[in-house]
């Protein structure tokens, strides 16, 4: 793990943009039609264009270029959370994912908008400037499937469902995140986007009737990520519960998150980061 | 599915630029942009059933896209990229290494299955 807070921060933040840009891109050549194959190619490179400026962010602390912090690391030194590695499924789970990926990326850019540290805020705000199409995108097809024909709407509640635990853990708590408060670089916790996140989720689903995903959410038991070995044991991996309260979406209980935050990962990512990384590996200093 | 033509504002008048398959309007919108004016190509757009003459403008037209640069969105970064391929794929080749897998496994079962992605 870094030992500066902000290359936490940083790495989190990135690693799910090229991770989940990577998972994007897969659909290149086989999204359900062509407009939307271009749509999401542009998502792709859009997500992996934002990593990079938080890569070059991260450069000074870091001490390593860019191309080194988003290929040239061994598995475990990953950030991301695990929702951004699991294999894209079928068109409802992409799209669920999307959804709920985008709307929170959206959640902690406007947060991070705001943030003590300059650089980081002006980046944020550029960054969002492009994460606006994405949500629009994700939104369309979220009405669109759950208003459409029966098949649609349930691969889309099945994705929502599949999604929902791993996505909660987005908001896992970084290590070191009391730092970051503290001095205004994060400023609203982690569990505090996670409620703003869940509301607006929780307001979305009932105003298509799938708030029933939610109701069925069970915290996260069998879908733990088993770490691969080479990451030491976290703390206990909880997702919290939810409730509504008050007329809105709340989240209850202990959030442990799910590991992705200290570097724990499934082997989906194994995979995944060996064939991301393979020509930086095998051709080091390899220049496009 | 409807067949929709994009236009882009050029001076006082409207040319078309290109089309997009969608079964309404809402997506038609949609889909222009993402496949016409996601590089800065210019600042406004609308969409036309074929053979109407009703012009549906987009409603807000500042910042259509192309706000961060990357080189590889522009069409002369791609020159060479053959060669270059080709080039990668011996070094790798002579490494052992050879890319056996152009496609998601997941989803060329599921094509084999006949439960592909596109059903």
């Amino acid at each position: 793990m870094p030992d500066d807070p902000r290359l936490t921060l940083l790495l989190a933040l990135a690693d799910d943009e090229l991770v989940i840009g990577h998972r994007h891109s897969e659909w290149t050549g086989w999204a359900p039609h062509l407009e939307e194959d271009l749509a999401f190619s542009s998502i792709a490179q859009d997500e992996m264009a934002h990593a990079r400026l938080l890569y070059e962010l991260a450069e000074p602390l870091a001490g390593r270029e860019p191309d080194a912090l988003a290929l040239g690391r061994e598995p475990q030194e990953y950030l991301h959370a695990v929702i951004c590695e699991r294999p894209n499924g079928d068109w409802g789970y992409t799209s669920a994912r999307q959804y709920l990926y985008d709307l929170a990326d959206d959640i902690r850019l406007e947060a991070l908008e705001t943030s003590s540290w300059k650089e980081l805020a002006g980046v944020a705000a550029t960054i969002r400037l492009e994460e606006r199409y994405h949500v629009e995108h994700a939104e369309l097809w979220f009405r669109r499937l759950a208003e459409g024909p029966v098949q649609a709407r349930e691969r889309l509640a099945s994705g929502l469902e599949q999604a929902l635990p791993e996505a909660i853990a987005l908001f896992e708590a970084l290590p070191g995140e009391e730092a970051l408060s503290a001095d205004g670089t994060l400023p609203a916790t982690m569990e505090h986007l996670l409620g703003r996140w869940l509301e607006r989720v929780g307001a979305d689903l009932e105003a298509v009737s799938l708030d029933y995903v939610l109701t069925r959410h069970t915290r996260l038991g069998d879908l733990v990520p088993t770490s691969s070995g080479e990451a030491e044991e976290g703390p206990t991996l909880e997702v919290p519960g939810l409730e509504r309260e008050d007329g809105r979406w709340v989240h209850v209980g202990a959030f442990g998150g799910a590991g992705g935050r200290s570097g724990r990962h499934t082997d989906d990512f194994r995979e995944l980061w060996d064939e991301m990384t393979g020509l930086y590996r095998a051709i080091p200093g390899a220049t496009w | 599915m409807r067949v929709w033509e994009v236009l882009q504002r050029r001076k006082d008048d409207w040319e078309v630029v290109g089309g997009v398959k969608a079964p309404d309007l809402e997506i038609a919108m949609h889909f222009a942009r993402e496949t016409h004016f996601r590089r800065g190509e210019g600042d406004t757009y609308a969409v036309r059933l074929t053979g109407s003459d009703e012009l549906h403008e987009v409603p807000e037209s500042s910042g259509i896209g192309g706000v961060i640069d990357r080189e590889f969105r522009r069409m002369d970064s791609f020159a060479g990229v053959g060669g270059k391929h080709r080039e990668i794929h011996e070094q790798m080749r002579k490494q052992g290494r050879v890319i056996d897998r152009p496609r998601p496994p997941d989803l060329r079962q599921r094509r084999a299955t006949g439960e592909g992605a596109r059903a």
